[in-house]
């Protein structure tokens, strides 16, 4: 633990919802419109947080649990994420299978106490989001593979510094693929085009938006918060992935590559967003498998290649 | 050792008395559950003096027909007796709360059978002879019979019960040849002559197959799970909690207890037991996903750690051969831990399911619903249960599984393609296994104790046992102690994985239990917080920040206004879209008539998934034995002369061969 790692906390916990606001100014910026604040988010917070809850006659106490919870999830998630390229604030052997399973809890209790207020619609981003974020769990553990195989080190931490740049120059090919296969899973589990869209108006066809249609105020404020924390985690492990810390000594410098990294991670969800439609809900599965074959073609092509 | 012998002894005992007493309820019920209990406490002494203080116990040797035997506990003994004096104990108070044996029509039969499948098994993991061993396995599997038979007014639990003792049986087999294997090349019955006993060329692999056949149909290895479904479904609930927890995990005692006869683990074994294990899990949950009976989603959930278990010690087996000590160690370590914690895990799902099939009187889970709020408990019970045997934190089945992922990360760091293989077989069968369980368990959890009600009629609130909640608190407090605790469960446990490859002439370094406790301690710290932070904010948030003028609304219906419960999603169309995935897997069966016309008719709708592995394996394998077993029908025809007869001919043919030769 080290200034650098705290000091990455707080920033994250405060810089968290600012991605949404990236991500919803690059579609307007496609749209050409002049769209939401990039602070959007942070004022829709404060205006949740100030309001009392009002909770469905049907729900019991897991949906006044369940927000606390699944911020807990992400907040615990972040202390394991590598700050700025460097330690992340706890690591330790196998750190990153704590980091899934994590976010897992948080997806449980979102699945559970969807179903907790007995509603038509919740139940079907339920059953949706469990699906996927089953499917998808293979390829974001297969991309993980190719890296510990290639760094022989088993932190999170140390994964991404010793990933050195030359590694990715000499395989572009697996670059791409585990880059690939892991957006993919960014963009499932945290419900963006061309998976889930954020901004449907249509409950049949909602995912993530669907399960918290009866939350309000608080409740409603942790969920959202929690949800940009999520996305903050898998855009700072992409870029992370990509970038070597080690080979930047000078923090300034790495806090300053690191936000550009997360902005044009928001910048490149945002143009994914404008440019493509959602797919057909049948054809999510063989989406998400078929990207879990690309990490798995890398991780022959890195062996093939040894 | 005199004290895990009383302990036996105390429970058969107490069984005994109870069939006897059978008439006057309380009685029976008393002797039945005291002495389970009484047993625990004396059989507690001697494990914790093998567990925790390394202690060898003298064993006990006493004269059999054929041989001596002995009797005696080592560390893989009494490491395998702990789920079966918790769960035995747990369920048994269960029992003496719930059954009366007003009631039943055996009156006393009940505690009778119960008590001797605990002693029958807590005699298999002391016995340290082969006939003892088998002795007590038919034991235990008899009285597992009975007990599951015990509804045999039941059409369905009759067949269940038939199920478990043709497999059982079938399954006994094979541990039948594999004994006597080695009872001829070690000259002698006490499992102590087996180490060092001269094993012919192949035979090693033999026994370990038919270890793997006799063993895994107490396990429930794919395709030999068949009848672990419906025998856990149609016996009662402390009895399926029993089955699952602690029966199921003998199978595991007898495969690792076999393998530490075998000198040398062949490299394959370790490869069929990791994809029979992944192939195994990922089944059971395909299946599982999609069953509306509450207890057999959680019996699929069984087979699907049985999964996990053999992958750890299929990935033990490997890291062996390889010389992996620390893979090795981790494996067996989590395999062990998972052991535990599963039954753990299994026996409060089971008994909350029970608990429902009280208040509600029926398993489906389409007509339940909304039961949290009746019983807080029961629902808190199963939901800390379910978020358990998905493998998340902060509850115990993650730490295990936690060190069988590790085992599978360091793994991936050896370079080379075989462990390259491991590794993925291992995180990307956990991952998806671990995804799947949460989603089928979500479902379960969801749609039984959240919601509200989907026929009124179902909860009779009367009908609501409150009594059983001591057995269901003391096991989800134990789910969360062996969470917070699990770092001071490793050690012991690590010692049990030395004893289990000391045969094989390993030892581990024992700076591998500190490697693979450092990360541990980190989990169990983040499990404390995230318990102790979510109690405190929940409280604050509950007595403070929801203060205020609060309106509650009725759940948003899409401005339907008219909502009503049947418009909530029920289990069929929760497991409908991992259904159009799975459909080459679970083949789901539809019947009923398309609506046509403008004005439609009354029409059905009506889905069914049966095994596949039952309908295409087992149903015409059994339907060709049984086309040519029929031609003998002849010679069975009730007249007892004949019989006589028979016996009179085999006699002579005996007599002429010993004369001929």
């Amino acid at each position: 633990m080290n200034a650098s790692s705290i000091i990455f906390i707080f920033v994250s916990l405060l810089a968290g919802p600012i991605l949404p606001g990236l991500i919803n100014k690059t579609k307007a910026l496609f749209g050409g419109r002049q769209g939401p604040r990039v602070l959007q988010l942070y004022y829709d917070i404060f205006k949740l947080a100030r309001k009392t809850p009002t909770y469905s006659e049907t729900a019991s106490a897991l949906t006044r649990i369940a927000p606390v919870v699944i911020a807990l999830s992400s907040i615990t998630a972040l202390t394991l994420v590598p700050s700025f390229f460097n330690d992340s604030v706890i690591h330790f052997t196998g750190d990153i299978i704590l980091m899934a399973y994590l976010l897992g809890l948080g997806r449980f209790f979102m699945v559970t106490a969807a179903l907790d207020r007995g509603s038509a619609f919740e139940g079907m981003g339920a059953s949706r989001e469990v699906l996927y974020s089953a499917l998808a769990e293979p390829s974001f553990f297969a991309g993980l593979l190719i890296m510990i195989y290639e760094t022989n080190s088993l932190e999170l931490s140390e994964i991404f510094s010793k990933l050195s740049l030359n590694f990715w120059q000499e395989n572009p090919a697996i670059l791409f693929l585990i880059l690939c296969s892991w957006f993919v899973i960014l963009l499932v589990e945290n419900a963006r085009i061309p998976i889930d869209d954020p901004n449907t108006h249509l409950e049949l066809t909602m995912i993530h938006e669907v399960m918290i249609l009866d939350y309000s105020a608080k409740d409603l404020a942790l969920i959202e918060y929690a949800s940009a924390l999520k996305l903050w985690i898998y855009s700072a492990l992409i870029v992370g992935m990509l970038i070597n810390g080690e080979i930047i000594t000078n923090m300034a410098l790495q806090i300053a590559i690191f936000t550009l990294g997360m902005a044009i991670v928001a910048f490149v969800i945002g143009t994914i967003e404008s440019i493509t439609a959602r797919i057909k809900l049948v054809f999510i599965p063989k989406f998400i498998v078929g990207s879990g074959a690309l990490a798995i073609i890398a991780l022959i092509l890195k062996v093939a290649g040894n | 050792m005199d004290f895990f012998l009383s302990a036996i002894v105390a429970i058969f005992v107490g069984g005994i008395i109870a069939l006897l007493t059978g008439k006057w309820r309380g009685v029976s019920n008393f002797f039945g559950a005291f002495s389970c209990f009484l047993g625990t406490i004396f059989a507690l002494k001697p494990i914790y003096e093998v567990l925790i203080e390394n202690k060898t116990l003298e064993a006990i040797t006493f004269a059999l027909p054929i041989c001596s035997a002995s009797v005696s506990l080592d560390k893989i003994s009494a490491f395998f007796a702990l789920p079966i004096l918790i769960l035995g104990f747990v369920s048994a108070y269960f029992a003496a709360v719930t059954v009366n044996p007003r009631n039943e029509q055996h009156p006393g039969a009940y505690w009778f059978f119960y008590n001797l499948l605990i002693a029958g098994m807590l005699s298999l993991v002391a016995s340290s002879n082969a006939v003892l061993f088998i002795m007590a396995w038919e034991i235990m599997s008899v009285a597992a019979y009975f007990l599951i038979a015990h509804r045999d007014e039941i059409n369905t639990a009759r067949n269940a019960a038939w199920q478990f003792l043709v497999a059982s049986h079938i399954g006994t087999t094979g541990i039948f040849f594999l004994f006597a294997i080695l009872i001829s090349a070690a000259g002698g019955y006490q499992f102590e002559s087996f180490y060092s006993a001269a094993l012919p060329e192949g035979s090693a692999a033999v026994i370990f197959f038919l270890a793997l056949f006799g063993f895994g149909v107490k396990v429930g290895f794919f395709p030999l799970h068949i009848w672990m479904p419906d025998s856990y479904t149609f016996a009662d609930s402390h009895v399926s909690a029993v089955l699952s927890g602690a029966m199921s995990k003998m199978g595991f005692y007898g495969l690792i207890r076999v393998l530490t006869f075998l000198p040398v683990h062949a490299e394959t074994w370790g490869w069929v037991l990791l994809f029979g294990g992944l192939i195994t899990g990922v089944y059971a949950l395909i299946i599982g996903l999609v069953k509306l009976d509450l207890k057999k989603v959680i019996s699929y959930s069984s087979m699907e750690n049985a999964g996990i278990i053999l992958m750890a010690i299929g990935t033990g087996i490997l890291a062996n051969h390889w010389n992996q000590s620390l893979i090795a160690f981790a494996a067996f370590s989590g395999a062990l831990l998972h052991i535990f914690n599963h039954a753990l895990s299994k026996g409060l799902l089971f008994l909350c399911a029970g608990s429902v099939y009280f208040a509600t009187g029926t398993r489906r889970q389409e007509q339940m619903g909304g039961i949290g709020k009746a019983m807080p408990v029961t629902a808190t019970a199963f939901g800390i249960g379910a978020a358990a045997i998905s493998g998340l934190p902060p509850f115990n089945n993650f730490v295990s599984e936690f060190l069988i992922f590790m085992s599978g990360l360091k793994a991936a760091s050896l370079s080379t393609p075989k462990s390259l293989l491991l590794a993925s077989a291992i995180l990307l069968g956990l991952g998806l296994i671990g995804g799947l369980a949460a989603a089928m368990f979500a479902r379960s959890f969801g749609l039984v104790f959240l919601g509200s009600p989907r026929t009124n009629k179902r909860l009779n609130t009367k009908n609501i046992k409150t009594d059983v909640n001591f057995a269901l608190i003391i096991l989800s407090v134990a789910i969360v102690a062996a969470s917070i605790c699990a770092p001071l469960l490793i050690s012991p446990f690590a010692g049990v994985v030395s004893e289990i490859v000391k045969p094989l002439g390993i030892t581990y370094d024992p700076a591998h239990l500190a490697t693979i406790s450092a990360p541990v301690k980190t989990i169990s710290q983040f499990s404390l917080a995230i318990i102790l932070i979510t109690l405190i904010v929940v409280f604050i948030k509950s007595k403070y920040l929801d203060k205020g003028q609060r309106t509650d609304a009725p759940t948003w219906d899409c401005g339907f206004l008219k909502g009503t419960a049947r418009i909530q999603y029920t289990s069929s169309s929760f497991s409908e879209p991992a259904n159009e995935v799975f459909t080459s897997v679970n083949r789901l069966h539809i019947r009923g008539e398309k609506i046509k016309d403008l004005f439609p008719a009354k029409s059905s709708f009506h889905t069914e998934t049966v095994d596949s592995a039952e309908k295409h394996l087992f149903i015409p394998t059994f339907s060709i034995i049984n086309k040519f077993l029929i031609m003998f029908r002849g010679f069975q025809h009730g007249k007892l002369h004949l019989y006589i007869f028979y016996i009179a001919v085999t006699l002579l043919a005996l007599l002429i061969w010993k004369v001929v030769y």
